[in-house]
């Protein structure tokens, strides 16, 4: 009977053996037929197997048809803010704007060997005088002949966020104006031909007694205006800085050159912009805004041939737009304020309306680095039409909710990407005329996919 | 509504190269190309299923069971390989299936409970279309394409009972599962415009349920001849749209199908075999809009097999055989129609007397399908692996 069990017991055991063997190898077997199995793409004709016929249209809708409400406003930014200097004189007629600037950071001490070639530190030393470098942007300028430009120190406190043509602060209800529009009766300091066909870079001499004027912090009637004398002339610089040359205590025939950059810049300009431009405006310095208000309708009940296409009422919804532009006509605004440079524009929805003009905005419709609009188009090229996308606005607009389920913005702010970016600004045309703005929808409707 | 202007510009949809994805594109046809839940053995001898001399786990043949006396699992595995031509448009297929699953356990000497899992309806296949629009004056570029994902399955628990030393019965109840995606997107050049153009989806998905039950008999009137007949009931087959899915639900008549097979021992080592099948899709035909059916469907196959010598751990079988088969679903308002020629062996990893523990079987189609314009040339390897014990 043990004997038998054993038995029993040994065929067991190879029957397991035997079977664990076997799935080991089939699984291996398995894997490798398995690992080698892919699916192929291939190519033909026509099949005729797609079992639905979706139709694509593009719809142009009137700016009446989708708009509720129109704005254009201005005053982002100063001039402060744009990091540039500017000046003109009856540029195109009207602009006059002169650069303000006011130094600072200057070296208090200065290293000097002395006699025994010891090099000490001296903060006793003397100004001799300085200079005013410019350092110009001479693919900005204009014309193209030689101009004059003067320096001239302020004598009137001023503000570098709020000073404008007439006002030299106009600050948390402190009003002051400047003796003269234009930064007036300051002293007159020198001046300096600028060729940009030979530098890019203009020198003033400047006095040792007004450097050491600059010297003073506490002092904020100080700085330089500079302007242009010639009549039609227009420049933009990108720099400014002050050279100034010391004599030291230690040893009296060394002269050292210390460097102080501009510590506060800003420009003024007259006239400002008409306040109430007949279109729209983008940009600018301070930064126009155009503000949108949209309502596209839910259902389109024509033209015919539209219906005949695809039956109607045809809804408009999210799933059927494929891509929603909204087309703008340049037009020639203000001639001082055309660009002269890419205009950077930027599509963003505003989160709170109410808040206007300080609510939230949305995310960039038109990605981070906006779209950017030739000059010529304001200009000499002006009725061209630019289309800037806006997809997923209008999809969540008819939908009523964003992606992330919060409710669907309806209001657009149409500006550049920073704000002031240029001096001049973007013009298009408004309602009412034939380059009004229109939305641009390409839609495709299709029946359901159903089961066989 | 105050709408003064619009330009409307159609989709001007001009035939360009397009393409096609799928085991076959006969899927594409109604509910899909059935998937004969049949392993390498059956194929090799170009059986329909019911009437083979060894034991085997099939879906929906409970019958095919009745001499697995070991607890015993199987799957298989299916790649094909083939060209099709559709007029002038000639391309490749390629794809890999796993059409049967399935797990036995013996009640003593007599009974077998399983559990099996197979395919019903593949309808797995994806096609292509480009285009070309004119969207505000310019030519812009469009792929249409439409994807299928999916298919019809059936999972099934069945139980056989040797009644007589010669004679069996095994009944099998189970339900249709299964789930398919229909997708079609639209997709634009945008290389062509300056702004991106998305694409337009519209997409349905719809679950498989319903009731089927199969009742099989098996007659061994001779050591040397086995005849065995099976009876596939099924209730209505309902696709429920699932989710956001805007299409409708559907319910399908599913027909009753007959299967029959014998083989008989020639000498020993060599037997032959013959299977028949029919089922009548007349009414099926009535759930469908724009879908015709062939009516009534019917397959014939013959095969022999020779055990020619021993190699590893059991018989070294060559299985030979022939099968017309033909599908339910009209393609271009013809009927569709399969024929296969198929050679078959097996490799008998471990076994213990005469009861196999493990092995694979292997079995290669050739054949082909056609219907109207399209014609398909295919090479099908079947593979299935068993292993058995306790």
């Amino acid at each position: 009977m043990a004997k038998k069990h054993k038995r029993s017991r040994s065929l067991e055991d190879e029957i397991v053996r035997k079977a664990t063997n076997a799935a080991l190898a089939g699984a291996g077997a398995g894997l490798v037929l398995f690992a080698g199995c892919q699916d192929l793409v291939p190519t033909a004709t026509d099949t005729g197997l797609i079992p639905i016929n979706p139709i694509t249209v593009e719809v142009l809708l009137d700016f009446e048809e989708f708009v509720t409400d129109f704005d254009v406003i201005g005053g982002f930014g100063s001039p402060a803010d744009l990091g540039r200097g500017l000046v003109a004189r009856g540029y195109r007629g009207t602009l006059d704007a002169r650069t303000l600037v006011r130094f600072g950071n200057f070296q208090r001490s200065i290293s000097v060997e002395d006699s025994l070639g010891v090099t000490r530190l001296d903060s006793t030393f003397t100004a001799l005088g300085g200079q005013i470098v410019i350092v110009f942007d001479s693919t900005d300028a204009a014309p193209d002949l030689p101009v004059t430009l003067t320096a001239a120190a302020t004598n009137t406190p001023w503000d570098r966020e709020t000073a404008t043509w007439d006002l030299a602060v106009d600050s948390f209800g402190v009003s002051t104006p400047w003796p003269i529009p234009g930064a007036g009766l300051s002293t007159p300091l020198g001046s300096a031909l600028f060729d940009r066909s030979v530098s890019d870079t203009v020198v003033i001499a400047v006095d040792s007694a007004t450097v050491a004027a600059w010297t003073d912090s506490t002092n904020l009637a100080r700085g330089v205006m500079i302007d242009v004398a010639d009549t039609g002339a227009r420049l933009e610089f990108r720099s400014v800085s002050l050279n100034i040359d010391v004599r030291p205590s230690i040893n009296l025939d060394t002269i050292v050159s210390l460097t102080g950059g501009a510590s506060e810049r800003t420009f003024i300009f007259q006239p400002s912009p008409d306040p109430d431009p007949p279109g729209l405006r983008v940009g600018g310095t301070p930064a126009w805004r155009t503000i949108m208000t949209f309502a596209v309708p839910e259902t389109l009940t024509g033209p015919p041939a539209l219906c005949a296409l695809v039956g109607c009422p045809l809804a408009i919804t999210a799933e059927r737009i494929n891509q929603a532009e909204l087309v703008l006509t340049t037009s020639f605004d203000e001639p001082a304020f055309v660009p002269l440079s890419t205009v950077l524009v930027d599509i963003r929805s505003v989160l709170v309306p109410e808040l206007l003009p300080k609510s939230p905005l949305g995310e960039s419709m038109v990605g981070a680095l906006g779209q950017a609009v030739a000059p010529e188009l304001f200009d000499t090229e002006t009725g061209t039409t630019v289309s800037f996308p806006m997809t997923f606005f209008i999809q969540d607009l008819m939908r009523g909710v964003t992606r992330f389920d919060e409710p669907a913005p309806t209001t657009i702010s149409i500006m550049t990407t920073f704000e002031p970016l240029l001096v001049g600004f973007a013009s298009f045309e408004g309602p009412g005329g034939p380059g009004a703005p229109i939305l641009r929808l390409i839609l495709t409707i299709s029946e359901s996919v159903q089961i066989p | 509504m105050r709408l003064r202007r619009y330009t409307l510009v159609a989709l001007a949809l001009c035939t360009l190269p397009a393409g096609a994805l799928a085991q076959t594109l006969f899927n594409a046809g109604g509910l899909g190309a059935p998937i004969e839940p049949l392993n390498a053995r059956v194929r090799g001898v170009g059986g329909v299923g019911p009437g083979m001399f060894d034991a085997m786990l099939l879906p929906g043949e409970p019958g095919a069971a009745i001499d697995l006396v070991v607890p015993t699992i199987t799957f298989s595995m299916q790649p094909v390989w083939g060209a099709y031509s559709i007029g002038d448009s000639r391309g490749d297929l390629q794809a890999t299936r796993f059409p049967v699953v399935g797990l036995s356990y013996p009640l003593g000497i007599n009974s077998i409970v399983m559990l099996t899992f197979g395919g019903v309806f593949d309808q797995r296949w994806a096609v292509t279309q480009n285009s070309e629009a004119v969207i505000g004056g310019q030519n812009v570029g469009a792929e249409d394409r439409f994807v299928s994902d999916g298919g019809v399955s059936a999972l099934r628990v069945g139980w056989v009972q040797r009644l007589t030393a010669g004679f069996g019965v095994g009944i099998s109840v189970g339900t249709y599962t299964g789930q398919v995606t229909r997708t079609f997107t639209r997709t634009f050049d945008t290389l062509a415009v300056a702004n991106p153009i998305t694409d337009f989806t519209e997409q349905g998905r719809w679950q498989f349920s319903g009731p089927l039950a199969t009742v099989s008999g098996v007659w061994d009137p001779l050591d040397i001849v086995r005849v065995a007949a099976t009876v596939a009931w099924s209730g209505d087959l309902k696709a429920e749209p699932v989710g956001m899915t805007d299409g409708v639900a559907r319910k399908f008549d599913m027909p009753l199908e007959v299967r029959v097979g014998a083989s008989a021992l020639l000498s020993p080592g060599l037997s032959i075999h013959a299977g028949y099948s029919t089922a009548d899709w007349s009414s099926t035909g009535e759930g469908f809009e724009g879908v015709n059916t062939t009516g009534k469907a019917t397959s014939v196959g013959v095969g022999i097999e020779w055990e020619f010598a021993q190699f590893w751990a059991g018989p070294l079988p060559l299985r030979l055989g022939y099968r017309k088969t033909g599908l339910p679903f009209q393609l271009d308002d013809e009927d569709p129609v399969e024929t296969v020629f198929s050679v078959g062996w097996s490799f008998t990893l471990a076994q213990v007397g005469t009861i196999p523990l493990a092995g694979f079987d292997f079995a290669l189609e050739f054949g082909n399908r056609d219907a109207g314009a399209l014609s398909e040339d295919f090479r099908r390897l079947t593979v299935t692996f068993s292993l058995a014990g306790g």
